[in-house]
């Protein structure tokens, strides 16, 4: 039997012990053993505190854990609460090596079928990760969408000014420049999706492609937002996570993020074309007490890496960077590590080449998307430079900045996009 | 004397005449195989380009991994390539049905000779032809992996990494098309073996003191964060 018939049959026999449920909260899991008892537990505690009116269900789908995560899962199962239906995802094959929990996109393609299937009003997705969180988390992503007529609640961490830089100088301003919605974390591991929103998710063609498998978070927010529905930012203060089972390194993080980026950005072109200018969204909470853990960087490595990339990366930017962007890039790794700079338009530009270069694709996506760490590495060594000895707001208002030069540069990349060949070398 | 010398130069002009008379159904056949084949290479190509860019031929050929393909591409589109080769390939096995039809007993030799080598051409240049796609290929995978990692001499590396596949693929063609015999396959052994030695003896003697200095840097540093990379996320 096929993996999609084994699922769906999976789906009928959950069906058929839980016909009907207001809330379906999604849990993936990969190797989470020593959490997932904390999370189910907080899960169980949020709906029975605020949702006791309301029908729910746990779907907790593994994908194909070694630790004893099914025998914990099955563990949870049997003690009371909210019921929790285990799905067991087959291929261990399947699992590659991911920033997030491995197969995310599928647990989420099940918890939508089983959101839409059960007729729930809201579909939770939550991280298996999380080291004891607080039972309030359900009620917080939950309440905005079930009673406050959002479709999508994001989280919102406390994070230190250095703490998620492919967030802060790729992702975040992209997105906003893109769909014109000014998300700050625009890629959350814990979210909250409305019927509505699960619909539109479900009736698109992506399921089983890379997109999905690694970039479903950004996916959903963009569907959001290109959709026109209503998003909101949950502040949840900070957040404690478990180091991850299988850590992978930089490189396949960046190069999974951008390449969901860029395909996004491939299948909703008709969309993002149409958007002018952004606004802001609704933020609901209160910003969380207490400070993040600070993260550090050697700027002088981070320059030195960039250096390095422009020795010997030069055949492969020139194959997707303009002419005069690459002259820049020349130009600031000229500069000693104490004054080193990459300038906002410059930095916007150079992301703005890598999306035609992916979509155009003139050397193979996958080595694309690897020359551009160092890149990104001297990005960061410049930020981390001038930021130093500023303070996290004074870093916020810097990434507000450089979201605003990524609005500005937008009509760059529509006249690249649409006429590709006027800048090439 | 002067009549002697006209009867030989017109018996020459007849028999150069009454040789191309005889020769000039065939050429006219050559001419017309020639131009019948172009026309079909032509139409193979109009057919077969529709065909393929209504298959999505160039997306799925950087799906399947050979998008260094693209890159040796005219236009850098694989479809092109094709196009192009079957166009040319017609264009070829017409010109050597229109040679045959001049039946030139030298030409006739010559083309059964090269119709009994064509295989193994064939099969040489595409190892060849492989082998230099794989190379760069190979290339710049090490170089970007070499770069991403901090490695000063990533570029040394892939080149030698390209290099050594090259000659890889040189000898098999080489031998493929049966030049050189023994002599490719004992030249390569000792290429190959001896560059193996020179970068063994490089790095044992040359290196021994750099060698030395990272190892011992590297049990000096603290191990790199497992989830470092979950921070810049």
């Amino acid at each position: 039997m096929a993996e999609q018939d084994i699922v769906a049959s999976q789906i009928a026999e959950l069906l058929r012990v839980q016909p009907s449920a207001d809330i379906v909260v999604g849990l993936p899991s990969y190797n989470n053993a020593e959490t997932i008892g904390g999370v189910v537990r907080a899960i169980r505690q949020g709906l029975a505190q605020r949702f006791s009116d309301r029908s729910a269900v746990i779907v907790a789908v593994d994908g194909g854990s070694t630790d004893g995560t099914v025998d914990r899962i099955a563990d949870l199962q049997r003690e009371g609460g909210t019921p929790l239906q285990p799905v067991r995802l087959l291929g261990r094959e399947f699992v590659v090596p991911y920033h997030g929990i491995p197969r995310k996109g599928e647990a989420l393609h099940i918890a939508m079928q089983m959101a839409r299937q059960t007729g729930a009003r809201l579909c939770l997705m939550l991280s298996p990760d999380l080291v004891a969180p607080s039972s309030a988390l359900v009620e917080q992503l939950a309440v905005p969408v079930l009673m406050d007529g959002f479709d999508l609640a994001l989280p919102l961490y406390l994070r230190h000014k250095f703490d998620g830089a492919i967030t802060s100088c790729i992702v975040r301003p992209l997105v906003r420049a893109l769909y014109g919605r000014r998300v700050q974390q625009p890629m959350g591991s814990e979210y909250a999706l409305s019927s509505a929103l699960v619909e539109r998710c479900l009736g698109q063609n992506v399921w089983g492609s890379d997109l999905a498998r690694f970039g479903s978070d950004i996916w959903t927010t963009t569907q959001a937002m290109g959709g026109g529905f209503k998003i909101c930012h949950v502040q949840l203060g900070l957040k404690s996570q478990a180091r991850p089972a299988a850590p992978i390194d930089l490189a396949t993080t960046l190069e999974q993020v951008l390449g969901a980026l860029f395909e996004d950005m491939i299948q909703n072109a008709h969309v993002w074309q149409r958007v002018r200018g952004s606004l802001p969204i609704t933020l609901v909470g209160l910003p969380g007490e207490g400070a993040a853990p600070a993260v550090s960087f050697d700027f002088r490595k981070l320059v030195e890496s960039f250096r390095l990339g422009l020795r010997n990366l030069q055949d492969v930017w020139s194959l997707v960077l303009a002419p005069a962007t690459l002259l820049e890039l020349h130009r600031a790794s000229g500069l000693p590590p104490e004054r080193f700079t990459l300038p906002d338009r410059l930095w916007c530009r150079v992301l703005f080449d890598f999306s035609l270069g992916y979509r155009l694709r003139p050397i193979n996506r996958s080595h694309l998307l690897a020359a551009f760490l160092p890149l990104y590495l001297g990005w960061l060594g410049a930020f981390v430079r001038e930021m130093q000895d500023a303070t996290d707001s004074e870093a916020e208002r810097c990434v507000e900045e450089l979201c605003r030069v990524y609005e500005s540069e937008k009509p760059y990349l529509m006249s690249r996009w649409r006429s590709p060949d006027r800048f090439n070398p | 004397m002067w009549q002697n010398i006209e009867d030989t130069v017109s018996a020459s002009l007849e028999r150069v005449l009454g040789s191309l008379a005889g020769l000039l159904p065939s050429l006219i056949a050559l001419l017309l195989v020639l131009l019948v084949s172009m026309l079909l290479a032509w139409m193979i190509r109009l057919v077969l380009r529709r065909a393929l860019r209504g298959i999505k031929f160039d997306t799925r050929m950087e799906h399947w991994g050979f998008s260094a393909v693209a890159e040796l591409s005219p236009g850098k589109s694989p479809t092109r390539l094709v196009c192009r080769i079957v166009s040319w390939s017609v264009v070829l096995l017409g010109l050597l049905v229109g040679l045959v039809a001049v039946r030139v007993r030298f030409t006739s030799q010559l083309l059964l000779h090269l119709f009994e080598y064509m295989p193994r051409l064939m099969v040489g240049l595409l190892v060849l032809f492989a082998g230099s796609l794989l190379a760069r290929f190979a290339a710049r995978g090490v170089l970007l992996r070499a770069v991403n990692m901090g490695i000063h001499s990533a570029r040394i590396i892939s080149e030698i990494v390209k290099w050594l596949l090259m000659v890889v693929a040189y000898a098999m063609a080489l031998d493929q098309l049966g030049i050189g015999g023994d002599i490719v396959k004992i030249a390569f052994a000792l290429f190959f073996g001896g560059v193996v030695l020179a970068l063994a003896l490089a790095l044992g003697l040359g290196s021994r003191d750099a060698v030395s200095r990272a190892w011992e840097k590297q049990q000096n540093e603290p191990p790199p964060k497992e989830d470092d990379a979950l921070r810049h996320v």
